[in-house]
């Protein structure tokens, strides 16, 4: 029997992250993967800014960004006939999110008023993230990574989890005995089915939608400077797609097609279609799949919880798939932390399901109206599409108008990637008053409890984020003359309660609109949870609220 | 003739439909919560004008002959045996086949169209 504090199911990139996140609060962790590699699927494409954000507090922003697109390079999505042009419409400046990293991280470093998050985007295969998540965890000495292992049964009592597995080649049987056990085994997550979670929602909506994987040197030349565009979104009278350069420095493409391939057509005929041109390739692999858009009813029972697809599946229109699954890791990781640390309150870990169901849902419905933007876009094609006359060329500017209107939701989302909020979890503060909006769109600076703390720079040039603790409270100090009397107070709470408190002063009133309020009481996993222009008169009360006691 | 008597099956297969939502919405509570999710007017029709259209409105969803002037959302097939095939197959994705075959065209909110597969899934007969 081998002993762990926390058994992770499942090395994707949610296991991985979360075992990563743990060992940054310190606490040990065991994972098993049934598959003996990482994936060799392109998959995702892209990590989007709040995952990014948390890979930089995870100190691994810069080795993500090194295995993925460069960071002079776009992150284009254009609407055409075919790879080959005519091209409908090209979103390349209409958002920071489609310009170069570097481009975008200057961008974001001029900001002053919150509304932009600490890091871009990256655009990057997952069969390039995983492999750098797999390093970063084996060489981590908090972290023990089993490849080769399979989860077959679990058993949790009062005191913690006993888990089976065995080894996919030889059959040996290991057993593991945890505080608790996380299902990040996937969509078909035997963690879930042992615990009787359903999903809810109704399964294949759209049928069965076909990928195929293939390499070209050549693609590259079609593009400005060499440089593939991300997305290159296909729509013409008999064919429609979706090519992803996943990665502008490699020769993998992805094609998505809206429908499997007919009786006896060649997988060589389509990719040559989007590609409206003879140039050479390879495929690498192809086959059908089924998006869906469904959430777990509930996020876990006791001592085991899930995290991921395990969660949820998402058609990946918008990118949400595995980026929920990172901000899951995160608000879940924390609070694992928290209790075996023994700081955290006995309803703490309930707080993950309340505060991360929610947030799946919220997600689910943006993705389900990203789906139908991307549907949406294809609508006003006619047969007249590529007609060299007035008209024609009246259609394909309606086809570009559209296309701008409908399908930028599944990029410039910055709502639904750093807007999210836990306002109504019972370890949030909350306030009297209504609460701002929070769309789905736009990004609205907000430190109203629960919400992400808006980032932003202090004098110096530092990132506000990266001084917060990682592994406990902090309590952001905005404004010039903070009540030293009642901070000790407060730190003396803390201290009689082992809750791990630091205090920043941000001493940069340009800020103080943003932050709105003199004092913030922010997590580890960067939400704020309580604001005031006072410190409260009993902050034992409001650490105990806080850590869920 | 045959294509007049292809319209007919059309108005016949959507009246059954309808007769099959109204059915489902006692007994599926999915098909019940789905009912206060939105308001709209669906319509499949041909390109001809064959056809007809739901109305989901307050809670009720009703079958109506003929073609709507203002749709959310609509498929207009190019001919009523094309519109049966699709709508009769268990396939899924008999669909977006169809789309993108050019033997359906669509216009108006797709998320309407997702509201309709999900309710047919769930009237559909085991
Ligand atoms: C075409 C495509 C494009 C996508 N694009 C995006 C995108 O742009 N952005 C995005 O965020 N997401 C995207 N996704 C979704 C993304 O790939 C998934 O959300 C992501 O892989 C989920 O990560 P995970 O770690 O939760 O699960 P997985 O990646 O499924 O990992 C689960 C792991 O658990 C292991 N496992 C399963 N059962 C057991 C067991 N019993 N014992 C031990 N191990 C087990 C599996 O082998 C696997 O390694 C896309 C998906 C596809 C298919």
């Amino acid at each position: 029997m081998i002993n762990t504090p926390v058994m992770i199911i499942g090395g994707g990139p949610v296991g991985l992250t979360l075992a990563l996140c743990l060992s940054l609060q310190g606490i040990r962790s065991t994972i098993i993967n049934d598959r003996l590699t990482t994936t060799t699927h392109p998959k995702l494409d892209v990590v989007n800014c709040r995952s990014m954000e948390i890979y930089r507090q995870l100190g691994l922003s810069e080795k993500i960004r090194a295995a993925g697109n460069p960071l002079d390079a776009n992150q284009i999505s254009a609407f055409a006939a075919s790879a080959s042009g005519p091209f409908f419409s090209v979103m390349s400046d209409r958002h920071f999110i489609y310009r170069p990293v570097a481009d975008a991280n200057k961008a974001i470093r001029a900001s002053r008023d919150g509304a932009f998050p600490l890091e871009s985007m990256q655009r990057i295969a997952q069969m390039h993230l995983e492999p750098v998540l797999l390093d970063e965890a084996r060489r981590d000495p908090n972290i023990d990574v089993q490849m080769g292992w399979r989860l077959y049964g679990f058993d949790q009592d009062e005191t913690g989890v006993t888990a089976m597995a065995h080894h996919v080649e030889t059959g040996t049987v290991c057993q593991y005995r945890s505080d608790y056990l996380i299902g990040c085994d996937g969509p078909a997550s035997r963690v879930r089915n042992f615990l009787n979670i359903d999903y809810d929602g109704t399964r294949d909506l759209l049928g069965e939608l076909f990928i195929i994987h293939f390499r070209s040197d050549e693609i590259a030349a079609l593009y400005p400077n060499g440089q593939p565009y991300w997305h290159t979104w296909i729509s013409r009278p008999g064919f429609s797609g979706l090519l992803v350069s996943p990665d502008a420095s490699r020769n993998d493409y992805v094609l998505h097609r809206p429908v499997v391939p007919k009786l006896n057509e060649r997988l060589e005929t389509i990719v040559a279609a989007a590609l409206g041109t003879e140039l050479k390739f390879e495929i690498i692999q192809s086959g059908p799949w089924r998006p869906q858009f469904l959430v777990a009813q509930s996020f876990g029972r006791d001592r085991v919880f899930l995290a991921g697809d395990a969660t949820h599946q998402y058609m990946p229109t918008g990118g949400l798939g595995m980026n929920t699954g990172i901000t899951e890791a995160h608000n879940l990781a924390w609070k694992i932390a928290a209790v075996l640390n023994g700081w955290g309150g006995a309803r703490l870990m309930a707080t993950y399901e309340d505060e991360r169901l929610p947030i799946a849902r919220r997600n689910r419905q943006h993705v389900r109206q990203c789906a139908a933007a991307a549907f949406e876009a294809n609508f006003p094609k006619t047969d007249a599409l590529l007609d060299q006359t007035p008209s024609g060329a009246a259609e394909r500017a309606l086809m570009g108008s559209t296309f701008e209107e409908k399908v930028s939701r599944l990029y410039e989302s910055m709502g639904i990637e750093i807007g999210y909020r836990y306002d109504q979890s019972s370890i949030i503060a909350r306030e009297q008053g209504p609460a701002p909006d929070y769309p789905e769109i736009d990004y609205i600076p907000s430190t109203w409890p629960g919400a992400r703390l808006p980032s932003t720079y202090l004098a110096n040039g530092a990132a506000l984020f990266d001084l917060l603790s990682a592994s406990g409270f902090t309590l952001v100090v905005n404004g010039n003359s903070p009540d030293t009397g009642e901070m000790e107070k407060l730190s003396t709470a803390a201290t009689v309660r082992n809750v791990p408190l630091a205090v920043v002063h941000i001493g940069n009133p340009d800020l103080e609109p943003v932050y709105e309020r003199q004092y913030l009481l922010v997590r580890p996993d960067q939400h704020v949870c309580w604001r005031g222009n006072s410190l409260p008169h009993d902050p034992g009360k409001l650490l105990d609220q806080v850590r869920g006691y | 003739m045959g294509q007049f008597f292809d319209s007919l099956r059309l108005h016949l297969l959507l009246r059954v439909i309808g007769a099959l939502l109204s059915r489902a919405t006692k007994t599926s509570v999915r098909l019940k919560q789905m009912l206060t999710e939105e308001n709209f007017i669906f319509q499949i029709r041909t390109s001809n004008g064959a056809g007809g259209h739901f109305v989901l409105k307050q809670g009720h969803l009703r079958y109506h002959a003929g073609v709507h002037s203002q749709p959310d959302f609509a498929q207009i097939w190019r001919t009523p045996r094309e519109a049966i095939q699709a709508m009769t197959s268990s396939d899924e994705s008999a669909m977006l086949r169809a789309f993108d075959a050019g033997a359906c065209r669509m216009e108006g909110r797709f998320l309407v169209a997702l509201w309709f597969n999900e309710a047919m899934k769930l009237a559909r007969p085991k």
